[in-house]
């Protein structure tokens, strides 16, 4: 076989492979930086000790991701603690001033998903981490990566394009969670989760 | 070297870009984000934000009264629940009370008063104003030689205001709507010497033998549907089930034995169990002492031949026997048919027959699952089939709960050439026959009603359904037409009692009665009645989607009571059949191409008037499968869809 006749086919293909596995996913999600920094590790550790539901207080009637209100952080912010300049910011521009921070969130689901988080932690039993991984452990907030065409985040998909290798709490699509109910022998109807 | 790129390069090119492309996660990874992005368009509804909350009511879809809790964004229901532990339901629902929150927004939702052209479709309906509407309905029943107030949701509080409505316009007739289920209740009672009141409880019974009626869709509520495929899951105690149907339907694929007969030989068939029954002496010793008329029952019987039987249903005088002697030593058994009101009179006849089987099994002695008590829970108020053919000017229809009749084609039989129907109703449902004004109604989760019923062990059942949302404006409730009708027609200006203040007040006759037991279902406990101090409380909890359930009667009938009243009908219609040698099943339709398989709807029992997305739900979710295939439609023979089970 004489590759040197189908030389312009190959090159299509490694032309289009590139593009596809490489130009493709870099230029599907546009990095947006969070509107504030955030150390959730400062606030687990031992120094503070706080909980995940300390903050992100899981009302059973509440959609999505329970993200406190800027009054939440006032409990203890309410006067500078430290010099950082997230912290000054903090303060400055949104409990001084009671505007809310408007985070991006990582986890956002779409508007015809109803999810509840109380559920899932109190009845079933699941860890925070179990979905949102070492998060906790965080000690600033990653850029959220904005998908340009669905207008998710990219931890919606998971890292991987393929989604192959995603680690076991990377992608929260509905495959995701029908594959999680099927595990647990949680009924898969439309309406447990299209309300 | 030629570098030229000659056109085949740019075809091998592009080959090897599509190759590649589909190689990658690109075309993919695009199919699945740009289907999100056309869910995310801007004039795409979004759903609402805002407060959650719970509102607990009761559906009043049908008469079973299951507890529904609306779960409400920002004061709108967005979705609907059961209430675990509510006494009529367990928390169970049926498709249509999982949807109920969508009927307001139905595509046929009328806001005004409607008019509509006999046999035009929906879309062809002329709006009207409320003062033109209730001039042309005046000037009808005022001229109206027999009007027929036709309530589809009798026994309610405002069912008093249709009947004193009835009373009070000229040549009227108030006619009460009944289910399939009341209508063998009626046929059963009649039988009797003395008063009765009948309940039916499935969870006793060992042997069904369904004479098209719809067992777990829809003519029992949706708990009892429910319990019924636990039993078949092998959950709960053995149930051997026998649908009898000329077609293939859910049922028929649950049931143990499908008997399938020839179109319209139903009543025929039950005649012939009969007939089995008395010829091997199988019927209950109790019966053959209380029942007045045995011998003559015989008698009548013996010129229907068992061969003339077996030809009119296509099935062997041996399996009729084999079916007779299941329903006698494998009880308690029952009975059961459906069959919608026809003008010929063999709906009724069919449940008629039904009731002498069930009586001849002695279905309805102690535990057994026709719980018979002395009283009455049967209207005196004529039914349709007693109004003369062709003699109705105006039907003046209450289908503000029910969404529509369910006796279109008995009406078409009733109704005079010119007859106009008047319907109360928040859709418009075209009925082919006649012309219509349809005057607008609240949907459901707009209006405040009552819900009484009977539960399985003949107690007597109150509950309320209240607005989860803001009715519409220009929207009557039944006793606001009444009013208006009776201002128009009649020029009484009396100032007439609210829907809420009748529910009062029913309220107040119970509690005052003193009997029973409440379910509260703030925290799914049953109080004693006597354990509410006011009226206005009993009414706080019902509101709340609580529950009243009356004691249990315990008189049982002990008079005798009388098999021709059931037999004589459908024995009169055979008869008149076998002497104009008229057969129903003659050789062209033979070869005629087989019915299509009936899906029976739920909420044929109720209402016909269901959400769209149920439909989707139901017949392409898989979630309540069908598989006519498993059905052997080519055979004219009976069909076993399962192996007989002991």
């Amino acid at each position: 076989m004489n590759l040197q006749q189908y030389r312009w086919f190959l090159v299509g293909i490694v032309v289009a492979a590139i593009t596809g596995w490489i130009v493709f996913p870099a230029a599907l999600y546009e990095r947006i930086e969070q509107p504030l920094q955030f150390s959730h590790n400062v606030h687990i550790g031992e120094a503070v000790g706080m909980s995940c539901t300390d903050c992100h207080q899981m009302n059973a009637g509440e959609r999505g991701a329970a993200i406190p209100a800027v009054s939440k952080c006032a409990e203890c912010h309410s006067e500078a603690i430290g010099t950082t300049e997230a912290e000054l910011k903090l303060v400055e521009d949104y409990i001084k001033t009671e505007r809310e921070i408007p985070w991006l969130v990582y986890s956002q689901q779409p508007q015809n998903v109803h999810f509840s988080h109380i559920a899932h932690t109190g009845r079933a039993n699941i860890r925070c981490e179990e979905c949102h991984g070492p998060h906790g452990e965080s000690e600033s907030l990653r850029p959220f990566e904005r998908n340009r065409i669905s207008g998710y985040s990219r931890d919606i998909w998971g890292s991987s394009i393929t989604r192959v290798g995603n680690a076991p709490w990377e992608g929260k699509k509905m495959d995701d969670c029908a594959d999680c109910h099927t595990k647990r022998g949680v009924v898969n109807s439309c309406l447990k989760c299209h309300q | 070297m030629n570098h030229r790129i000659s056109r085949r390069d740019l075809l091998q090119f592009a080959g090897g870009s599509a190759l590649g492309l589909l190689l990658s996660p690109l075309p993919w990874k695009l199919l699945d984000d740009s289907a999100i992005w056309t869910q995310n368009w801007p004039w795409n509804a979004e759903p609402l934000r805002g407060p959650v909350s719970n509102l607990l009511t009761t559906c009043s879809l049908c008469p079973s009264g299951c507890g529904l809790r609306f779960r409400c964004v920002s004061g709108s229901p967005i979705s609907t629940h059961g209430i675990p532990g509510h006494p009529a339901s367990h928390g169970t629902l049926c498709p249509a009370g999982l949807l109920a929150h969508h009927l307001r927004y139905h595509p046929q939702r009328i806001s005004r008063p409607v008019r509509l052209a006999a046999g035009a479709p929906f879309v062809e309906a002329t709006p009207l104003t409320t003062e033109e509407a209730f001039n042309a309905i005046g000037e009808r029943l005022r001229s109206s030689k027999s009007t027929v107030v036709l309530d589809a949701r009798p026994d309610r509080a405002a069912s008093e205001v249709l009947k004193q409505l009835a009373r009070t316009l000229a040549n009227a007739t108030y006619v009460p709507e009944h289910t399939e289920r009341e209508r063998t209740i009626r046929a059963m009672a009649s039988a009797f010497d003395q008063p009765v009141k009948i309940s039916f409880d499935l969870s006793s019974v060992r042997t069904i033998l369904s004479v098209r009626a719809p067992l777990i869709d829809g003519w029992h509520s949706p708990d009892r549907a429910a319990a019924i495929f636990d039993r078949r899951a092998g959950t709960g105690s053995p149930l051997f089930i026998i649908h009898v149907d000329s077609t293939p339907s859910r049922t028929a694929e649950v049931a143990d034995e499908w008997v399938k007969v020839h179109p319209g030989s139903e009543m025929a068939f039950v005649l012939g169990i009969i007939g089995a029954l008395l010829d091997e002496g199988l019927t209950a010793p109790e019966t053959r002492q209380r029942a007045r008329d045995f011998a003559e029952l015989r008698s009548a019987l013996a010129p229907v031949s068992r061969e003339w039987i077996s030809a009119q249903c296509g099935i062997t005088a041996d399996k009729l026997h084999v079916i007779a002697r299941r329903l006698a030593t494998q009880g308690p058994s029952l009975a059961l048919a459906d069959g919608q009101p026809d003008p010929s009179g063999r709906s009724s006849a069919l449940h008629a027959a039904v009731a002498c089987l069930n009586l001849l099994t002695g279905s309805y002695r102690h535990r057994a699952p026709v719980r018979a008590y002395r009283g009455s829970n049967t209207e005196s108020a004529p039914s349709l089939d007693a109004i003369s053919d062709g003699s109705v000017d105006v039907f003046l229809a209450d289908e503000s709960i029910s969404g529509s009749t369910s006796t279109e084609h008995l009406l078409a039989q009733k109704g005079s050439r010119n007859c106009l129907l008047i319907s109360l109703s928040p859709f418009v449902v075209p009925h082919a026959a006649f012309e219509q004004i349809v005057l607008p109604a609240p949907a459901f989760g707009e209006m405040l009603t009552d819900v009484p019923g009977v539960s399985d062990d003949g107690r007597e059942t109150l509950s309320v359904t209240i607005p989860a949302f803001r009715s519409q404006e220009g929207t009557f409730n039944t006793v606001d037409l009444c009013a208006a009708l009776l201002r128009a027609v009649a020029g009484t200006a009396d100032a007439s009692p609210s829907t809420e203040e009748l529910i009062k007040d029913r309220i107040a006759s119970v509690l005052k009665a003193g009997k029973g037991h409440v379910f509260k279902s703030s925290d799914g406990t049953i109080v004693p009645i006597g354990s509410l101090s006011s009226s206005e409380e009993l009414w706080t909890e019902l509101t709340a989607g609580g529950a009243w359930s009356g004691d249990q009667p315990t008189q049982r009938p002990t008079g005798s009571f009388r098999l021709m009243r059931s037999a004589r009908p459908a024995l009169e219609l055979c008869e008149q059949e076998r002497r104009d040698s008229r057969s129903r099943f003659t050789h062209d339709e033979q070869s005629a191409p087989p019915a299509p398989a009936r899906i029976v709807d739920p909420i044929l029992q109720g209402t016909t008037v269901i959400s769209p997305l149920i439909s989707k739900l139901r017949e392409e979710s898989g979630l309540r499968p069908f598989h006519p295939e498993a059905f052997d439609q080519a055979s004219s023979s009976p069909v076993s869809v399962k192996p007989s089970k002991a």
